[in-house]
């Protein structure tokens, strides 16, 4: 009759190792979470990023045309909480010997958004005095 | 009839199981942690999805600013723009096959199930140009309005303004200013105003 081998050094795991095991394994998934939360919130902040560029652009295209070029600092919050400043700056009056006479202008949108984060974009335009 | 004597218990040395308290916490933290993961596998979930959802509409609102900035800008007969506050019809370039290019007329409008939709026909007087080029496609969902407004001086005006119509017969506007509205409260459409050669 064959009879097991007397199994010795196996016994079951103790209260307190099992306890540490479930530690260790809370820890990483909240590290888990903590990085899949944190990866949502860039996204958003990437969307808000590229929504701002696309207002700024805009708001380019609104200076000279229905916003005339004078030398002003015009700021407006939008109702989705961003701000919007546009800068209009005359630049250093260049030589050139164009006819008619054109100025420069430096045209800065600075978009701030809510949840932090700001980006400007600025554009030369030219136009007769 | 043989009678087979009993086997006598083995023992095992040193192996002892939990005893039934220790094994109780062990399954009630074991359920507890399942319930966690559970709870947190949803979430991820969801918020995996709303995000997806919302870098889609990012996408599809980038596709179509850059796709009306760019016809826009490059629109060049006089006549080129009408429209109303909830209706614009350009025309501008655009493929007919690779290499080809033909006039088209595109008209912007807002179907109420609520989608920003394209519609594109050759302009009638392009005699290469077959009818069945002629499409629609939506380029945006989940819009429940939309404005336009046309910035410029008619014949007649007293100096350029912002109007909502612009007429036929009128020379092309300068600024062409389309917003949106969205159903969804945390949709993001940046208003888009786009100069015309003027």
């Amino acid at each position: 009759m064959s009879r097991s081998p007397p199994r010795r050094r196996e016994r079951g795991f103790t209260l307190v190792e099992v306890l540490a095991a479930f530690v260790i394994l809370s820890l990483t998934l909240a590290s888990a979470y903590a990085a899949l939360t944190g990866g949502l919130r860039w996204e958003r902040r990437a969307g808000e990023t590229v929504s701002s560029v696309l207002l700024a652009r805009s708001y380019l295209a609104e200076a000279g045309v229905a916003r005339p070029l004078a030398e002003s600092v015009t700021e407006a919050t939008l109702d989705d909480g961003r701000t919007v400043r546009v800068t209009m700056r005359e630049v250093e009056p260049v030589p050139l010997e164009t006819r008619p006479r054109l100025l420069a202008w430096e045209v800065t949108v600075e978009v701030v958004q809510p949840g932090g984060g700001a980006l400007s974009l600025t554009e030369l335009k030219l136009a007769p005095p | 009839m043989r009678v087979r004597e009993p086997r006598p218990p083995t023992p095992r040395t040193g192996e002892r199981g939990m005893t039934l308290a220790e094994l109780l916490v062990a399954l009630t933290l074991l359920g507890m942690l399942s319930v966690m993961m559970m709870g947190g596998l949803r979430f991820g979930a969801r918020a995996w999805e709303r995000t997806e959802e919302s870098s889609g509409h990012m996408n599809a609102v980038v596709r179509t600013h850059a796709f009306l900035r760019a016809r826009l800008s490059e629109t060049t007969r006089p006549d080129a723009v009408t429209g109303e506050a909830d209706r614009l019809t350009f025309s501008a370039l655009w493929l007919t096959a690779l290499g080809a290019a033909n006039l088209y007329e595109f008209e912007l409008f807002h179907r109420d199930g609520e989608a920003l939709v394209l519609a594109w026909r050759p302009m009638p007087d392009e005699d290469a140009a077959p009818e069945e080029l002629s499409g629609e496609r939506t380029l945006l969902e989940g819009v429940t309005g939309l404005e336009i407004a046309y910035f410029g001086q008619p014949p007649g005006y007293p100096a350029a303004d912002w109007l909502d119509r612009w007429e036929p017969d009128w020379p092309a506007p300068l600024l062409v200013r389309i917003e949106a509205e969205l159903a969804h409260p945390r949709r993001d459409w940046p208003t888009l105003t786009v100069g015309l050669p003027g």
